[in-house]
């Protein structure tokens, strides 16, 4: 089962050759609509990164740590197989409140990490400028914390990407809408955002270029930055992706830099079921 | 609130578009304003906008920490460490106001503290506060996060909460660490990798913490070692990228910082003295690090410290002037010269006063205690000559080893009656040394600053204030004294900020209720002149430290809930004449009452602050309890007043009071009420002031007028004023309580405020508020003599104190190698003496000598006077005329040789009965201040004048003196005041217990026993001096001869007035058992003091058994019998 990390990039790079992208550009918000992603291979490659980014890599991270104050060597194969067991259930047996508050909300973050990682080469998918240094896809729920985050370079500019992803059939609305009061904390200067915000920039700016560590000071200090939402749903709910929205007017990055980014699903449910064997198979 | 302390730390941020040092500096204050609206119940009005400040807040908090910590170093120069230091200091100030402003508490159950973001950002602002060397800063951090840990079975809990614990013990500075809990389990390293993860991340960095902490309390360890494992852990997550561990990673940046940066102030790092075993200093130092329960632990050197360490012992440094600001850290600086000076000598420490020689010597025997063989002394007299062993330097104390705690005038005696014990004193701490500006006084520390010196040539000095704006001059001074390296080490770095504000009246809320009270007037009968209305007060805040700036955006207003009742007259005036003492009683009060200490100063006038005090009821405010020591000088206070102390009842209303105007008890027991928080406010005179460290995190100051009006007048008096006036705003500042404290000015007249505009007329009326702080030069006392010697002008008939001081300290002759030449050579006035003026020590020296010889042989004094007058520190005018009166008296034949007193008692009716003959001139001069009783007025009678020696004392004169008499008798018979205002004033029998009004009974009473009683048993000293020399009633064998009674009692007499004992037993009682007069006579008479004892050293040991047995006979119980003051007399000597 071994996903290397070229691997997972490389099933990233087949999903971005599948699907299809459609940019529209509101008073308030940019909008990305993202289809294409129940055919076959993107879930199959989806499958890889998800595990790979995810699951594989967080364990390896975790193990690493591990492994330099103690004599461990667990068995990768199971502990991953385990972890995906407590996110994505066994099967899809698992009930319709697991799967709608745990196991899909995961799968969707997930995605939301693809589509940022994808924005390197997809400027569609980038609230703004190019990713510079990302979060890990993590596996364990945070408290209270910040689910995805990235550092971005814009012309001279270098700012912080802030993301956060949604998921439900019918709900988009209320979804887009918890998004921007998501944001909105941040807007509002609300302390425990600043200090989550403080950590992550200054842990992703340990992997930038040094010419670039020099702007992240300047970047704290004008609050450079955009916000990303990542928004799953069901094609067939009346959530009307292009609209201009009202809590996302006046986000302070203003409407260029605001970007949602709707994966817009045909069969929504079985999309997820479809995912989670997927992974599970490639477990 | 940002002064010249904090000024550096704001003038090298990095270069941000719109971060500028005011803007800075606007924002934080700003904020601070915000709290204290939240906490003063107050609405805030600034120019500026509150989104935007907040907005600022966090890009300031953010930014500047990120340039502090995490920014790249590329040229790590001085300035460029600088300048991440002042951007570490402003990142914690601006996260520590953001979580005090909004006050973030959980809203949901969180797995460890540390998992919750209101505890990181403390810890993050603590470490912050480290990294600036604002350490005290960090305390206020740890105790924001909660002490319990959360209960919490899981690994990563574990672990996390023992790193928790780590870092606030490191915040608090105690290097006290903890044993690391139980190790993971093979079960528990089965579990979650992630879980394992973090519980191994939580385990490193609170090993790190642990260890930094041991190495500050000198374990084992390396600061350098220990950092560069925080950076290979933080290299670690860098690499994995997890933001689940961001917290971790940051804190391992900031703590690894934080060590990189403290490590070097560490006090182990202070170099070993030379002649000192490891050994010794090493238990020293280790328990001066870890401190202990009745001991601050001081691990890090504060910046004062540091600078002096590297000036005084890195770069030997001779002399070294200190000017450093108040809860600074200067009494660190003094520890650290007097380990490095013990090993090699003796020292000297000089305080201004005895209360502060008191204080230090109890602070500094603990502190030295595990200095081997080192021993710390303070005296319990003043100037008063005494031939009393434990009152002057013992032969077996100039030493190595000893450290002697006095005033300048114990010095000055120690140094006329036993010079050659300086010879091997080989450090002077000058602390206050601002002193030597004070007219009288500060000639005299001159003279024994340039004695010492000339007696030890090798002496280093260290002199230290905090209100010295030439400390340049002063260490060009000890160079040319002494041609060795003078270094200057000037700091103005404090741990605390001060809001400066002035209150004043809410305009349009106090207009309307003018108003509406006029109109209440106009309707009511003419017979009513004025209608009563509240006035509610505005407070005017100033942004940018100093109020020196016109602009509105630098100013905030506090409407606040206050209100002062004032009256207006159908004229439509406001009667405004009751303005500055009640609104410092309201405003004092509900600072109270809103959470903060409280210092209220009345400097106007020492009984106000009883009339402040009196206005102010706390009761209901939760508090401390009254401690029982407390408890105990209260009941100890009573029992010497006689009636009900007011200080008691304040103290139960929650205030606490401090002026001249007290007993010895009742000021034990404000402090005490003060310190442990039963009194949450203290009204204050000047003596606050003195040196003696009472932290608060307000204050508030009753008016701009310091003492008498008319001295406001007078250049020195404005100098004087507004030194005492900005030294009072300093105050406000809590090193480890609070970092922000908050000083407010009642101006003398009232002001209307309406918004942050009216600064200018505020800037004008409390003019003093503009300044930085209390600094002046310090000139030398005795220039102006020097100028006259030089000049030939001296004439002793028109000598100004400060060479009456001179004329009494130099010596005539030559005394064991040193001339009065070799200590004016050593003083500031000859060494600094203007430029273009040529000033030789000897042509001085010449002048004031030949002056004083001439005046001798023209006032036919004996010869041996001179020698009384140089032990006794008196001026030879006033010795003279004493003389002249003894020798009167003598010839009368009232008193025989051969036939002398043989009591202390019988040698107060000899004292007296020269007194009596004194001229009246002389006679007022020798007293000081009027005595306002009725039987003692014909001493200042109009009718009484004149300095002629043959001067016939007439009945109502003699009979006054026996009023005076009368009083000393009582006092030292241990009566109490209101037995004494009975028979002396003819209070009546229900003594007045009012304490507001100097013309009050016990006020009276407590000035006669504070200032005469000091100023006759310093010529009760004469009387010995005088008897030692010029042998009249004593024979000459009798001199010196212990087992002589008449020759005891009189060598007793002069600390036995002082102390206010009539006997040996009462004596030996105060000065070895309990320094309080009526406890001291009251054990005397339980414990008389057995015969035979003879000598300090035994009747100390005798009464160290006595009280061993007396506490050990009841275990410290109350025995059937005791009444409460002998229960507390006991509580106070266990």
């Amino acid at each position: 089962m071994s996903i290397t990390p070229r691997q997972f990039a490389q099933a990233a790079i087949k999903v971005r050759r599948e699907i299809s992208i459609d940019e529209h550009t509101t008073a308030s918000h940019r909008v990305a609509v993202v289809r294409g992603l129940e055919g076959p291979a993107v879930v199959e490659n989806l499958a890889i990164y998800l595990v790979g980014a995810g699951f594989a890599r967080a364990f390896r991270s975790s193990l690493k740590i591990a492994q330099e104050f103690l004599e461990l060597a667990p068995d990768e194969e199971s502990e991953v197989a385990r972890s995906v067991g407590e996110i994505l259930g066994q099967d899809n047996g698992v009930d319709a409140d697991f799967k709608s508050n745990r196991r899909d909300p995961w799968i969707a973050e997930g995605i939301g990490h693809l589509v940022l990682w994808l924005s390197r080469r997809l400027p569609a998918l980038a609230a703004r400028g190019q990713i510079q240094a990302l979060t890990q896809l993590h596996v364990q729920s945070m408290e209270q914390g910040i689910d995805l985050a990235a550092l971005y370079v814009d012309g001279a500019a270098l700012g912080v990407h802030i993301g956060e992803s949604k998921a439900s059939v019918a709900n988009a609305t209320s979804n887009v809408a918890e998004a921007a009061a998501f944001f909105r904390e941040f807007d509002d200067g609300d302390p425990i955002r600043g200090v989550q915000l403080r950590n992550v920039v200054q842990l992703l700016r340990e992997s930038l270029r040094s010419e670039l560590d020099g702007r992240v000071t300047k970047a704290l200090w004008e609050e450079n930055r955009c916000y990303g939402a990542t928004v799953a749903y069901g094609d067939g709910s009346t959530f009307a992706p292009t609209r201009a929205r009202k809590t996302y007017r006046d986000l302070s990055p203003g409407p260029e830099h605001v970007l949602l980014v709707c994966l817009c699903l045909a069969d929504y449910p079985a999309f997820f079921d479809e995912v989670s064997d997927a992974m599970r198979g490639v477990i | 609130m940002y002064g010249s302390g904090t000024s550096v730390l704001f003038e090298n941020l990095p270069e941000l578009e719109g971060l500028t040092p005011d803007s800075a500096r606007r924002v934080l204050s700003s904020v601070y304003g915000e709290i204290l609206a939240q906490r003063l119940s107050a609405e805030v009005v600034t120019v500026d906008d509150a989104t935007e400040r907040h907005s600022y807040l966090r890009r300031l908090a953010a930014a500047l920490e990120s340039y502090a910590v995490f920014d790249r170093a590329e040229d790590d120069d001085e300035d460029v460490a600088a300048s991440r230091a002042g951007a570490a200091f402003i990142a914690a100030e601006a996260l520590s106001l953001a979580a005090d402003l909004f006050a973030i508490q959980p809203e949901r159950p969180y797995r460890y503290r540390l998992a919750h973001p209101a505890y990181l950002a403390r810890v993050e602002a603590g470490l912050l506060y480290l990294i600036a060397g604002f350490d005290a800063n960090a305390t206020p951090c740890a105790r924001a996060v909660p002490a319990r840990p959360v209960d919490t079975r899981s690994l990563d809990g574990r672990f996390a909460e023992w790193a928790c614990d780590a870092f606030r013990l490191l915040l608090f500075l105690r290097p006290q660490p903890r044993p690391a809990p139980r190790s993971a389990s093979e079960a528990e390293t089965v579990g979650d990798i992630e879980v394992v993860a973090r519980a191994v991340l939580f385990e490193e960095l609170g090993d790190c913490v642990t260890d930094y902490i041991a190495w500050l309390g000198v374990g084992e360890g390396s600061p350098s070692e220990t950092a560069d494992r925080l950076r290979q852990l933080a290299d670690l997550l860098v690499a994995q990228r997890g933001a689940q561990h961001a917290d971790i990673h940051h804190l391992a940046r900031l703590l690894e910082t934080a060590i990189r940066s403290t490590s070097p102030r560490a006090l182990r790092a202070v170099p070993v003295p030379d002649g000192m075993a490891n050994v010794t200093y090493l238990d020293y130092i280790t328990a001066r690090a870890r401190g202990d329960d009745r001991m601050w632990p001081r691990p890090l050197l504060w910046p004062p410290a540091r600078d002096f360490v590297s000036a005084y012992i890195r770069d030997a440094a001779h002399h070294v002037v200190v000017n450093a600001p108040t809860g600074s850290g200067k009494s660190a600086i003094a520890e650290i010269a007097l380990t490095h000076a013990l090993s090699q000598g003796w020292a000297v420490y000089l305080v201004p006063t005895n209360a502060l020689a008191n204080q230090v010597r109890a602070d500094l025997a603990e502190s030295l205690a595990p200095l081997e063989g080192v021993q710390v002394r303070a005296f319990v007299g003043d100037a008063e000559y005494s031939l009393l062993e434990d009152e002057s330097v013992a032969a077996d104390e100039a030493d190595a080893g000893t450290v002697v705690v006095m005033t300048p005038e114990k010095c000055a005696l120690a140094l006329r009656l036993r010079p050659q014990l300086f010879e091997n004193c080989g450090l002077c701490v000058f602390d206050e040394c601002h002193l030597l500006r004070d007219g009288a006084r500060g000639a005299l520390a001159e003279l024994v600053v340039g004695h010492v010196l000339a007696v030890a040539p090798e002496c280093r000095i260290v002199l230290m204030s905090a209100m010295v704006a030439n400390p340049d001059d002063l260490a060009a001074w000890l160079n040319e004294a002494t041609g060795r390296t003078a270094a200057v080490v000037r700091e103005p770095w404090r741990p605390t900020r001060t809001m400066r504000s002035v209150v004043g009246l809410d305009a349009d809320p106090v207009r309307e209720a003018a108003v509406a009270a006029f109109e209440r007037l106009a309707d009511r009968s003419t017979h009513f002149r004025f209608e009563k209305f509240p006035a509610r007060h505005a407070l005017l805040l100033g942004l940018c430290g100093p109020w020196s700036s016109g602009e509105a955006e630098d100013y905030a207003l506090l409407r606040l809930p206050t209100a002062t009742t004032l009256k207006v007259s159908r004229e439509r005036t406001i009667q405004s004449s009751d303005w500055t003492n009640p609104t410092t009683a309201v405003v004092a009060e509900h600072l109270a009452r809103s959470g903060f200490s409280t210092l209220a100063f009345t400097p106007a006038d020492p009984h106000h602050a009883f009339s402040v005090a009196g206005r102010i009821d706390v009761v209901d405010v939760p508090r401390e309890p009254i401690g029982e020591r407390t408890q105990a000088y209260l009941v100890l206070a009573e029992d010497e007043l006689g009636v009900t102390s007011r200080v008691r009842s304040n103290i139960e209303n929650g205030v606490a009071v401090h002026t001249a105007a007290l007993v010895d008890a009742e000021r034990l027991a404000s402090e005490r009420a003060f310190r442990e928080g039963s009194a949450l406010v203290m009204a204050a005179t000047g003596t606050v002031a003195q040196g003696l460290n009472f932290p608060a995190t307000a204050v508030v100051v009753a008016g701009t007028v310091v003492g008498d009006r008319r001295d406001a007048a007078t250049e020195e008096g404005r100098v004087r004023a507004q030194s005492q006036l900005l030294n009072a705003l300093g105050r406000a500042g809590r090193a480890g309580v609070a970092n922000q404290g908050l000083s407010i000015v009642v101006p003398e007249q009232l002001v209307l405020l309406s918004g942050p505009a009216d600064n200018a007329s505020l800037r004008n009326a409390v003019a003093f508020i503009a300044s930085d702080d209390a600094s002046t030069d310090v000139r030398s006392a005795l220039g102006p003599l020097v100028e006259r010697a030089t000049e030939g002008r001296l004439d002793v008939g028109s000598a100004t104190p400060e060479e009456l001081v001179a004329y009494s300290y130099l010596p005539f002759q030559e005394q064991d190698g040193v001339s009065a030449t070799d200590i004016l050579a050593r003083t500031l006035a000859v060494t600094r003496a203007p430029a273009g003026r040529d000033v030789t020590a000897a042509v001085v020296a010449d002048s004031v000598l030949e002056t004083g010889f001439a005046y001798l042989e023209s006032t036919q004094a004996p010869e041996w006077l001179t020698g009384a007058t140089y032990r006794t520190g008196l001026p030879f005018f006033q010795a003279l005329r004493f003389q002249q009166a003894r020798a009167r008296l003598l010839q009368g034949g009232g008193e025989q040789a051969g036939n002398p007193p043989s009591s202390i008692l019988g040698w107060i009716d000899h004292l007296f009965g020269v007194l009596r003959l004194v001229p009246p001139d002389t006679a007022r001069a020798m007293l000081g201040r009027k005595l306002s009783a009725p039987r003692m007025a014909p001493l200042w009678a109009d009718d009484a004048v004149g300095d002629d020696p043959l001067w016939e004392p007439h009945e109502e004169w003699l009979g006054a003196w026996g009023a005076v008499q009368d009083a000393v008798r009582l006092f030292i018979s241990g009566q109490s005041l209101a037995a004494i205002a009975q028979e002396v004033l003819g209070a009546g029998r229900d003594v007045d217990p009012e304490r507001t009004g100097g013309g009050k009974p016990l006020p009276r009473l407590i000035a006669f026993t504070n200032s005469t009683v000091e100023r006759l048993s310093r010529f009760a000293g004469l009387v010995v001096a005088c008897e030692e020399l010029d042998p009249q009633l004593l024979p000459i064998e009798a001199i010196r001869d212990e087992g002589n009674s008449s020759w005891h009692s009189l060598a007793l007499l002069p600390l036995a007035l002082r102390c206010g004992c009539d006997s040996e037993s009462s004596l030996s009682w105060f000065r070895f058992g309990l320094r309080l007069r009526r406890p001291a006579h009251r054990l005397a008479r339980l414990f008389p003091l057995a015969a035979g004892i003879v000598g300090d050293a035994a009747a100390r040991e005798w009464i160290g058994a006595r009280l061993a047995e007396w506490l050990a006979d009841d275990d410290g119980g109350r025995r059937d019998g005791d009444d409460d003051v002998l229960t507390a007399i006991k509580l106070l000597v266990s």
